[in-house]
């Protein structure tokens, strides 16, 4: 049970958002801009990064939300999911770029701590064509994360285990992305249970 | 020295935040909310 009086049926951050909308707007702002920008990185190589550092956190709700919309954008394939988890797992055995790889490294450090990240982490980033816009963002990413990943966890939310429930959620944000959409509606997943 | 070539001169967050406008803004919005907005009881120095 949540530690406070969340709207009943809203997994994860959505009873939160819901809860306080004033905080709500600038986060999904700032998700929309993080993850949905695919100025350089890709959208889905966004999602990744945010699925990989809540995979790290421990939190489930986010790491299966934003794994799913990778996949999703991805096209949706079982192998797409089966790449997330890979990801996940070991990235530097995963079959992506090395430039992700090496960001992805970078992530991982500011996920445990800013100052992790070395000057070798981000030469290695460097050497392998990552611009300062995509360290920028890729550092933005993962300490976002870190916030929302926390705010779910600390207030003890919602976080079905049911994967159908994901699959729904991940189709719907790929399409819609973070900003104008209404959270409080129950999920189709949900309501049908 | 710090990762990326960011602004001289402009300490701590505000770097980045200066070479990253779009990303400021809302996060400077949360800030605002967060630390000075009037829906909350606690007084700005308690936040």
């Amino acid at each position: 049970m949540p530690h406070i009086k969340l709207q009943e049926g809203l997994p994860g951050i959505r009873g939160l958002l819901v809860y306080s909308p004033e905080t709500a707007k600038p986060m999904g702002v700032l998700a929309q801009i993080l993850l949905r920008d695919d100025h350089t990185l890709t959208r889905a190589e966004r999602e990744m990064i945010g699925a990989y550092v809540s995979s790290e956190n421990d939190c489930h709700y986010c790491q299966h939300c934003h794994g799913s919309t990778a996949a999703q954008l991805l096209g949706g394939s079982k192998g797409d999911y089966t790449l997330i988890d890979r990801i996940k797992y070991d990235f530097e055995s995963a079959p992506i770029s090395e430039k992700m790889k090496a960001l992805l490294a970078i992530a991982g450090k500011v996920q445990k701590g800013g100052k992790n990240v070395t000057t070798a982490d981000v030469e290695r980033a460097r050497h392998q064509g990552a611009t300062d816009k995509e360290i920028h963002d890729t550092v933005l990413i993962s300490a976002s994360f870190c916030m929302f990943n926390r705010y779910v966890d600390g207030l003890g939310t919602w976080q079905p285990r049911d994967g159908e429930m994901y699959l729904e959620i991940g189709k719907q944000t790929a399409a819609q992305g973070y900003v104008n959409r209404d959270l409080s509606k129950p999920l189709a997943s949900i309501a049908t249970k | 020295m710090a990762h990326i070539r960011l602004p001289e001169g402009i300490p701590g967050i505000l770097g980045p935040m200066a070479f990253s406008p779009e990303t400021a803004k809302p996060l400077n919005a949360l800030a605002e909310v967060l630390l000075r907005g009037p829906n909350s009881y606690l007084p700005p120095t308690e936040r």
